[in-house]
C-alpha cells in the first residue's frame, strides 16, 4: 500500500489553516462509502485523505433567506430525519431513503454523492431539479458557487477542480402545494445501484402544468435535467397527449447504454414509464 | 507507511493501538486486537458481516478508516451481553427463533436490531425488513430472524413453531 | 412412554441449537479467526486471461522482496495433477477429471491460480504479486459449450474433445407417445452459473503439528480432502490432518479443494504456519459455480391431461474443469421429467468444457436446473391444455409404488400430491391489484430431490458415542457443519435413545485424527447417514445399559426406560434408578459404554448407463412450494407477497431446525429465479463482487409459511429424510410461473429479472 497522510480537522479553523498545506493529488473524503470499495477495485490512492465529517459547519441543514443550505458531510440518515427536509423537500428525503442501507446512510454524504459524480448518484437528479448550487472551496480559500446543471460535465467528470473542495450546497426553498416524486429502479428491492432514477417537481394548478423540473439518473453519461420534457409539459393542460409528448420527447435528452445492470433498450423504456406513471399521478 | 498511535474505545474499554493512516477499522478490530466476532464478509460494505456501533450508529466497519472513529465509543458483538454467561434479549431470542445457521451475519443482525430498538421499541415488521436491509443472510431466508427481532420486542411473543 | 412409542422428548420439538450460543455472543472460532504466531499470509496470483499458454513465470523478483518467504508455482508442486478415471468411454457416461493445483503450460479460466506466495504480511503478499513476471499467449478459448462441441472447437483440456461425458434415460418409446399426443409442448430453458456467496469466504490455516503432521483448519465441507493433500504432497495420507471448525455457509461450494492444497504446500515447504483468505472478488471469480444448463423440453400430453411423451436434451457447461459435472449431470438425467409419470420417456444429457470458471457442486447438485425446466413445462403444458397447474400436476404425480422413467420403484414415502395440495391451500385466493400498473400472480412449483449419495457409491459413516461416569454424553463424529445444525442433531439423537438433555451431550467434529470419519457434508446426506451412525452407537449402550439394569433391577428388559437421567421400571416405579448409578455399575463390571458404529447406505451397483435404468439414489425429498407476486408493468420488478412452502420431513429431528432448513432454501433458490446470474465476456467474469452480484435481502423476500407433513418414511434416524437441496430447489419455477400468471407470457430463461419480465411483457 502506498504512503497515505490522513487529516481530520475538528474545526473550521483548523480546516482553513489545512487548506493551504494539502499535498497535490489529495482526496476528500467522509463516509468513505464510494471512496474505499472504489480503492479495494484498483483505484490508484491518493497522496493524502482530508476528511470533512466532524466539521460541524458541514453538517448543517439550515434554511436562510429563502434558501436551503446543506452541508457536504450531512449523510443520508440525517437527511432523511431531518424535519426541515421532511417538511420542506421531502423529495431529497426520498431520494435519500432509497440509497444502500441504513448501514451505509449513517456514512455516506451529500458531498460524496455529487463528488463522486457516478451517472447514478440517487441526490443528483432531486438536486438538479431544486436547481441546487453547488458550494466549492480552493486549497487557496478561493469560494465559488457553480448551478448544479452546469457542474456534471462528463462521465465521472466534474467542474470541481483538483484543489477545490465541495463545502454544500443551497437551493430556494421550494414553494408549499408542490407536487414531487423521486422514482429509483434497481435489480433489487434491497439496496441497488439505480438502473434509472428520476426526479420530477411540479408545480400544478387546475389540470395546467404550470412550471416543471424533471431529471435523470443512469440514462446518460451524467444526471440531467431532461430540458425537453420540461418544454414539452411547461404551461400545457394535462391530458393523453401531455403525456405521450413528454414520453417522446424524454428519448430525446437521455442516452442509456447497455451495461452489466440494464440494456439501453430497457432504459429507455423504463425512464418513460416512470415518467408517465409520475404524471399519472400528480395530476390525478 | 505513516504510522499513528491511537485510542479505540471498544466495548467500554480502552485499547492502545498504532495503525498505519489508511488502515480499516475491520482489520483492526479483527486482526490486530482479536475480537473476531466482527467478520470480513465483502470487504466492499454490501454484505454487513462487518457491522458494529459507533456512537450507537451502526455502521459498517470494512469501509471505515480507523483513523475516523478514534475517539468514538465503539461497541462489537463482544460488548452485547450484560456479563459473561449471561444474554441480551435480543441474543436469547435469536437462539429461541432458531434465527442462527451457519452464524456468520449474525453479529451485526444483533447490533443492527440492538440499535434498532433503542431508536424505536416497538418496530412493525416492516420497519424491521428496511432496518436490516443491508445484512445480508444466505442461510435463513430472513423469516426467522424478523421473528426474533419482534420476539425481543415483545417477549409475549413466543417460540412461533407449532408443537 | 418412550421414543420407541414415538413420545418423543427432544426430537421434533424446537429446540435452541447448541451452537448458536457461541454463534449469537460472536466467540465462535471460524476457519479465519485464528492467529498462529509467526504465520504467513498465503495469497494467489491468478490468472488475468481465460485462455492462454502459459509462456513463462518469473518470481525472482517477488521472492527477492524482503519479507517473503516463499513463491511457488506448478513445478514446485510434488505432484500438481491428479487423474480420476471413471467408466471406459465418453459415450456411455465415462469421464476423466483431472485436478490440477497450480496452472501449468496453459491457463483454462480467468482467475486461475498461477503462483502463490507467502510472506509476512498480507501487504507484503500483495507487493510480491505484483512482481511476479507472467508472459501470457492468448489463445482464442470456447465460451459456449454448443460451440464446444463442434468438430475444430478450441480445445480446453488435453483430451481431443471437450465433450466430457452423457448419460440417457430410454422408457419405451417417445415417437409413439408423441403420436399419441392431443398437444405437444416445446420449449428450451437457460439458467446460468450462480455462486454459492456463502457470507463467509474460503479460508483456512495451516501448521506442523505434533509429530510432523501436516494440520491444515479449514472452512470446508470435506475434510476427507486429507487423502488428496496428501497425495499432491507426495506423502502418506496419515500424514496429513484436517480440522473443519463452524463454517459460515458451504452450499456445495466448499466441497472441492479450496484453500486447504496452498496452505498445505507452504507449511510442507517451509514449516512455517501460515494463513489464507480469500477475497469476496476471488471467491466469485474462481471458484467452483452451478452449472449453466440449455434444456429443450418437448411434452406430449392427452387432451385429459395425461402426460403420454417426454423428451429432454440437456447441454451443460462444466467450465474449465472437469471437477464433479458428470455427477451432477447425472442427477440431472435422472431428475430430467420431476416427480411425475410419463408414459415414454427420452432424456440425453452432456456435460462439455469451456474455459468459463469451472462448475461444480451447488445446491441441488443438479437438481436445481431441471426443476426450473420441467416445472416450467408442467406450467406451460397446463396452459396449453386449459387446466389449472395444480389439477394438471395432480394427474401425473408419482405415487409411492410408481416408477420412475429409470426403472426405479419408489418404495418410501411419496406425499408430493399432499404437498401440492397443501400449498395452493396455503397461498388462498388471488389478491386483486388495485393500481392500473400492478399485475398480481400466482405460481406453484414440486420437486423431487434425492438425500444421500448415489449408491453405487457404497456410501458409509461412522460415530462414537460414550457415556462418561458422570452420565454426561461425548459423540466424536467426523460431521463438518455447515450452519444446518450438524452436530446439534446428533446430540439429540443420543440425548433422546439415552433419555439425558441435550445439553448434556458434547460433540466433537469435524477433525480427521480425532473423530470417526462420517463422510461430506453434501448431497443432503449427513442427517441420514451420520445421524443414523450415531443412533446405531447409542442403541448400542442403551442395549448395554438397561442388560445390565435388567440384571441389577431383576426385571425384564422390556419393562425399563432411559428418561430424564433416570432408569425408569414402568411396573415397579420403586427400583427406579438414576443413571449415573448405572453408570457406575456398568463400568465396575466392564461394561463398554461406549461405541463406534458404522451405518452403510444401501448400496447398489451402476445403472445401466446405455439404456438409463436402475437405482441411483437411495431416496427422495418431495415438496412444494408456491407464491404469488406483483409485477410492476411500468418497470418489471416482482414483489413477493406471499411465500409457502410444504414438505414431507419424515420426522423432523429439530423442529426449528427443519423449519429454518425450508425457509432458508426457498429464499436461496429465490435468488436463482430473481436476481442471480454471473455475467462473462469471453471468459471474464463482469461482475465479482457483491454489487454488482445480487442476492435476496430481507427487502425482496416477504415472510414465509412453511408446513411439515412428517410421514416417517424417510431413510434416516427416526423416519427423517434430508431437507437441505430438497428445499431450495422448486423456489425459482414458483416464482417464475407466478409472475407469468401475471404477465400472461413466458419467461423461460433465468434470472427473472426486472427487464427480462418487462420485455416478456412488451413482446406479448
Amino acid at each position: 500500500m502506498s504512503e497515505v497522510k490522513y487529516f481530520r480537522p475538528r474545526s473550521y479553523s483548523e480546516f482553513t489553516d489545512l487548506l493551504g498545506q494539502l499535498p497535490t493529488g489529495f482526496k476528500t473524503v467522509a463516509g468513505t462509502t464510494d471512496f474505499i470499495p472504489a480503492a479495494r477495485r484498483g483505484a490508484p490512492y491518493p497522496t493524502a485523505l482530508l476528511d470533512i465529517s466532524k466539521l460541524n459547519e458541514f453538517q448543517e441543514i439550515k434554511e436562510e433567506g429563502g434558501r436551503i443550505l446543506i452541508g457536504a458531510a450531512v449523510t443520508m440518515a440525517d437527511l432523511l430525519e431531518s424535519d426541515l427536509i421532511i417538511e420542506k423537500c421531502s423529495v431529497l428525503a426520498s431520494a435519500a431513503k432509497s440509497l444502500g442501507s441504513p448501514l451505509t446512510r449513517n456514512r455516506a454524504t451529500i458531498g460524496g454523492n455529487i463528488a463522486n459524480a457516478s451517472p447514478s448518484a440517487d441526490t443528483a437528479p432531486v438536486l438538479l431539479t431544486l436547481d441546487a448550487d453547488v458550494h466549492l472551496i480552493s486549497n487557496d480559500g478561493l469560494t465559488r458557487q457553480v448551478p448544479l446543471t452546469s457542474f456534471f460535465k462528463g462521465y465521472k467528470i466534474t467542474e470541481r477542480g483538483n484543489d477545490e473542495i465541495i463545502t454544500g450546497f443551497s437551493f430556494t426553498t421550494p414553494q408549499s402545494g408542490i407536487w414531487s416524486r423521486f422514482a429509483k429502479v434497481g435489480q433489487r428491492s434491497g439496496a441497488a445501484i439505480s438502473v434509472a432514477n428520476m426526479s420530477v417537481i411540479i408545480d400544478r394548478e387546475d389540470n395546467i402544468c404550470h412550471d416543471i423540473a424533471v431529471a435523470f439518473g443512469a440514462v446518460a453519461p451524467v444526471p440531467l435535467r431532461a430540458v425537453s420534457v420540461e418544454k414539452a409539459a411547461k404551461g400545457k393542460p394535462f391530458d393523453n397527449q401531455f403525456i405521450t409528448d413528454c414520453c417522446e420527447a424524454v428519448q430525446a435528452d437521455i442516452s442509456p447504454i447497455s451495461d452489466i445492470r440494464g440494456s439501453a433498450d430497457y432504459r429507455r423504456h423504463v425512464a418513460a414509464n416512470i415518467l408517465a406513471r409520475a404524471l399519472t399521478d400528480a395530476f390525478a | 507507511m505513516n504510522k499513528q498511535h491511537i485510542t479505540l474505545n471498544i466495548n467500554r474499554e480502552e485499547y492502545d493501538v498504532v495503525v498505519t493512516d489508511n488502515e480499516l477499522l475491520s482489520n483492526v478490530i479483527h486482526d490486530t486486537l482479536g475480537l473476531t466476532g466482527t467478520k470480513y464478509g465483502c470487504g466492499t460494505g454490501e454484505c454487513g458481516a462487518c457491522t458494529v456501533l459507533v456512537n450507537g450508529d451502526p455502521v459498517l466497519a470494512c469501509i471505515t478508516l480507523v483513523t475516523a472513529v478514534a475517539g468514538a465509543e465503539i461497541i462489537t458483538i463482544e460488548g452485547v451481553a450484560p456479563a459473561p454467561g449471561k444474554l441480551d434479549p435480543i441474543q436469547d431470542a435469536f437462539l429461541e427463533q432458531a434465527a442462527v445457521q451457519c452464524g456468520f451475519c449474525t453479529p451485526g443482525m444483533i447490533l443492527v436490531a440492538k440499535d434498532l430498538l433503542v431508536r424505536n421499541p416497538h418496530p412493525t415488521e416492516e420497519e424491521i425488513r428496511e432496518t436490516i436491509r443491508g445484512n445480508i443472510c444466505r442461510c435463513t431466508g430472513y423469516t426467522s430472524i424478523i421473528r426474533a427481532i419482534q420476539q425481543a420486542a415483545d417477549p409475549t411473543i413466543c417460540c412461533q413453531s407449532k408443537p | 412412554m418412550s421414543y420407541k412409542d414415538k413420545n418423543f422428548r427432544i426430537i421434533g420439538k424446537p429446540m435452541p441449537r447448541h451452537d448458536a450460543w457461541e454463534k449469537v455472543l460472536g466467540k465462535t472460532n471460524y476457519a479465519g479467526d485464528n492467529e498462529i504466531p509467526g504465520m504467513l499470509y498465503v495469497k494467489a496470483l491468478r490468472s488475468a486471461h481465460a485462455a492462454a499458454k502459459l509462456v513463462s513465470i518469473d518470481t525472482s523478483a517477488a521472492e527477492a522482496l524482503a519479507g517473503v518467504e516463499i513463491v511457488l508455482t506448478a513445478k514446485d508442486v510434488p505432484n500438481n495433477e491428479t487423474v480420476t478415471k471413471f467408466g471406459q468411454t465418453h459415450t456411455v457416461g465415462g469421464f476423466e477429471g483431472l485436478y490440477r493445483v497450480l496452472a501449468d503450460k496453459k491457463v483454462r479460466f480467468y482467475g486461475e491460480a498461477v503462483a502463490i506466495v507467502a510472506a509476512e504480511t498480507p501487504e507484503i503478499c500483495d507487493e510480491a504479486l505484483k512482481l511476479i513476471k507472467v508472459e501470457y499467449e492468448e489463445l482464442e478459448g470456447v465460451f459456449d459449450p454448443a460451440e464446444a462441441l463442434k468438430p475444430g472447437a478450441y480445445l480446453v483440456g488435453e483430451d481431443d474433445t471437450n465433450l466430457v461425458c452423457q448419460y440417457k434415460v430410454r422408457k419405451g418409446n417417445v415417437e409413439e407417445g408423441f403420436a399419441k399426443a392431443d398437444l405437444i409442448i416445446e420449449n428450451t430453458y437457460t439458467v446460468p452459473q450462480v455462486d454459492h456467496i456463502y457470507m463467509e469466504p474460503e479460508c483456512g490455516t495451516a501448521w506442523l503439528g505434533e509429530d510432523g503432521v501436516i494440520t491444515i483448519r479449514a472452512s470446508t465441507q470435506v475434510i476427507e480432502h486429507f487423502r488428496g493433500i496428501a497425495e499432491v504432497l507426495g506423502i502418506a495420507q496419515n500424514r496429513v490432518r484436517v480440522i473443519a471448525p463452524m463454517v459460515g455457509g458451504g452450499f456445495g461450494g466448499k466441497e472441492d479443494i479450496t484453500v486447504e492444497t496452498y496452505l498445505a504446500l507452504v507449511v510442507f515447504k517451509t514449516g512455517k504456519p501460515c494463513a489464507m483468505t480469500w477475497t469476496r472478488e476471488e471467491s466469485l471469480i474462481s471458484h467452483g459455480k452451478r452449472h449453466a444448463y440449455t434444456m429443450e423440453y418437448k411434452t406430449g400430453v392427452t387432451k385429459d391431461g395425461k402426460i403420454v411423451a417426454q423428451q429432454v436434451d440437456i447441454l451443460s457447461d462444466a467450465g474449465a474443469y472437469v471437477y464433479l459435472s458428470p455427477w451432477i449431470l447425472l442427477y440431472s438425467t435422472v431428475k430430467a421429467v420431476g416427480p411425475y409419470d410419463s408414459e415414454t420417456v427420452k432424456v440425453d444429457t452432456r456435460t462439455v468444457l469451456t474455459n468459463n470458471t469451472f462448475a461444480s457442486a451447488n445446491r441441488g447438485f443438479g437438481g436445481a436446473q431441471v426443476c426450473f425446466a420441467y416445472e416450467r413445462q408442467m406450467n406451460e403444458a397446463a396452459k396449453a391444455l386449459g387446466m389449472d397447474p395444480l389439477e394438471f400436476r395432480r394427474k401425473n404425480y408419482l405415487h409411492k409404488g410408481d416408477a420412475l422413467a429409470t426403472g426405479r420403484v419408489l418404495e418410501n414415502a411419496v406425499e408430493t400430491e399432499a404437498t401440492g395440495i397443501k400449498v395452493m391451500e396455503m397461498l388462498g385466493e388471488k389478491t386483486i391489484s388495485d393500481k392500473p400498473n400492478i399485475l398480481i400472480g400466482q405460481g406453484m412449483a414440486s420437486s423431487m430431490m434425492s438425500y444421500g449419495r448415489m449408491t453405487f457409491l457404497h456410501d458409509t459413516s461412522r460415530s462414537y458415542v460414550s457415556i462418561e461416569l458422570d452420565g454426561s454424553v461425548v459423540i466424536r463424529c467426523g460431521v463438518q457443519d455447515i450452519g444446518c445444525g450438524q452436530t446439534s442433531s446428533l446430540a439429540s439423537i443420543a440425548a433422546e435413545v439415552l433419555g439425558v438433555d441435550m445439553d448434556d451431550v458434547t460433540v466433537y467434529f469435524g477433525d480427521t485424527s480425532l473423530t470417526p470419519l462420517a463422510g461430506t457434508t453434501t448431497a443432503t446426506r449427513m442427517l441420514y447417514m451420520s445421524g443414523n451412525a450415531t443412533l446405531k452407537a447409542s442403541k448400542a449402550i442403551r442395549e448395554n445399559l438397561l442388560t445390565t439394569a435388567a440384571k441389577y433391577l431383576e426385571v425384564s428388559i422390556e419393562e425399563l426406560d432411559l428418561i430424564d437421567h433416570q432408569v425408569i421400571v414402568e411396573s415397579a416405579p420403586e427400583k427406579n434408578m438414576p443413571l449415573q448409578q448405572l453408570v457406575k455399575i456398568c463400568a465396575s463390571d466392564g461394561v463398554e459404554l461406549f461405541n463406534l458404529a458404522q451405518f452403510n447406505a444401501p448400496a447398489r451397483e451402476f445403472m445401466d448407463f446405455t439404456s438409463g435404468q436402475g437405482q441411483v439414489f437411495a431416496d427422495f425429498t418431495f415438496g412444494s412450494h408456491a407464491v404469488e407476486v406483483a409485477v410492476n408493468t411500468d418497470t418489471g420488478e416482482a414483489k413477493l407477497l406471499k411465500y409457502v412452502s410444504c414438505y414431507d420431513a419424515g420426522q423432523a429431528v429439530n423442529k426449528l431446525s427443519a423449519e429454518g432448513q425450508i425457509e432458508g432454501g426457498a429464499i436461496y433458490g429465490l435468488g436463482y429465479g430473481m436476481m442471480e446470474g454471473i455475467k462473462y465476456d469471453k471468459g471474464k467474469t463482469l461482475n465479482p463482487n457483491l454489487a454488482t452480484y445480487l442476492i435476496p435481502t430481507t427487502m425482496d423476500v416477504p415472510e414465509m409459511q412453511t408446513d411439515m407433513i412428517e410421514s416417517g418414511g424417510g431413510l434416516g434416524p427416526f423416519g427423517a429424510k434430508g431437507l437441505g437441496e430438497p428445499s431450495s430447489v422448486p423456489s425459482a419455477p414458483a416464482f417464475v410461473n407466478a409472475v407469468c400468471d401475471a404477465i400472461g407470457a413466458p419467461i423461460n430463461d433465468l434470472p427473472a429479472s426486472p427487464e427480462a419480465i418487462l420485455k416478456a411483457l412488451n413482446n406479448k
